[in-house]
């Protein structure tokens, strides 16, 4: 091989090898920002569908504000309790049962290892008396006391004098925000 | 007399004329010319080959449509509606009842003397007092039929 030949042979080797490592890196680009550009858009993908969630969030905190008040309104505050136990008292005035209130106590929230938070409970109970017709008047009127509750002991029974005597016992629901 | 020497001289004779005739070039230009150019066509047929790959595998990529899963946000509305509907009936009872107007006015129907008590004591699953019929009561009689529903 003369010179001439053997200079071209390197010359060829090192074009070849530019050429191919000039290939090689486009092609470790080109999928680099394939990569990147399948990333941006399962990205750009999520971003869209949490702005769709939030929209419909909002839209539905809009549309049900009525009824969220309404709700908010079946549950109890604590600092609504002795205005309660007032209006239960007055009410009883109102049928004509004598009424005596002999509990009442606040059962506190509690959140158990799930993390579910059990609401905080007002415990009221009360005896009464009167007139069968106006026990079960105040029966119906403690049923129908329009917050969120859970009726856990009834009892009424006759005495002397057609005289019913009743107990009530009341776990309502205290409202927390 | 034929002697072994001339019967190797034969063998030998017959073996030479079967090596044909030696290749006296040392380059052949044209086959290596030829070879060169298959090699380097291979080479861009697979490169071509390998990139329209590439750009049709991220073509499709690009041309896929972003697909947004929108998390649904669960409000059951009927059941809202129905706890809302059912507090309406109760604040209604309630207000006729402390109103003055009786919810149920007494008729005069006594159907038993004997009293009866009614508990719950459990404090889950309440049962419902249910009254059946509706109360009918009179001052002196004790017209209960009561059902603590389980």
């Amino acid at each position: 091989m003369n010179k001439k030949s053997h200079t071209f042979l390197i010359v060829t080797a090192i074009c070849f090898l530019v050429s191919a490592s000039v290939f090689l890196y486009a092609l470790y680009e080109v999928n680099k920002q394939g990569v990147r550009y399948s990333e941006s858009k399962k990205l750009i993908g999520e971003q869209t569908a949490k702005e769709a969630s939030y929209n419909t969030v909002q839209s539905l905190l809009e549309s049900t504000r009525d009824d969220r008040a309404q709700i908010q309104s079946l549950f109890i505050e604590e600092d609504d309790t002795i205005t309660f136990i007032s209006e239960i008292e007055k009410n009883a005035g109102i049928v004509g049962v004598a009424l005596t209130t002999n509990e009442l106590s606040i059962v506190p929230s509690t959140t158990d290892p799930n993390g579910v938070t059990a609401p905080a409970l007002l415990l009221v109970g009360f005896d009464f008396s009167g007139s069968q017709n106006d026990v079960w008047q105040y029966l119906t009127l403690l049923e129908n006391i329009p917050y969120h509750k859970q009726m856990t002991q009834i009892s009424f029974v006759k005495s002397d004098n057609n005289l019913w005597k009743a107990n009530v016992k009341m776990q309502l629901t205290l409202r927390y925000d | 007399m034929i002697e072994s020497k001339d019967i190797k001289k034969m063998v030998q004779h017959i073996l030479r004329r079967d090596k044909g005739i030696a290749d006296t070039q040392i380059m052949h230009p044209t086959r290596e010319w030829f070879t060169g150019l298959a090699i380097a066509f291979s080479i861009v047929a697979f490169g071509s080959w390998f990139c329209y790959y590439l750009y049709a595998f991220h073509h499709n990529e690009m041309k896929k449509e972003v697909v947004i899963i929108e998390q649904a946000v669960p409000y059951q509305a009927a059941t809202v509606k129905s706890a809302l509907e059912v507090f309406a009936a109760k604040q209604e009872k309630y207000n006729e009842i402390i109103g003055g107007g009786m919810p149920n006015d007494p008729i005069s129907v006594a159907t038993t003397t004997a009293p009866v008590e009614v508990s719950a004591t459990s404090t889950e699953d309440i049962p419902e007092l249910i009254i059946d019929p509706a109360p009918i009561f009179e001052d002196d009689g004790t017209p209960i039929e009561a059902t603590l529903a389980p």
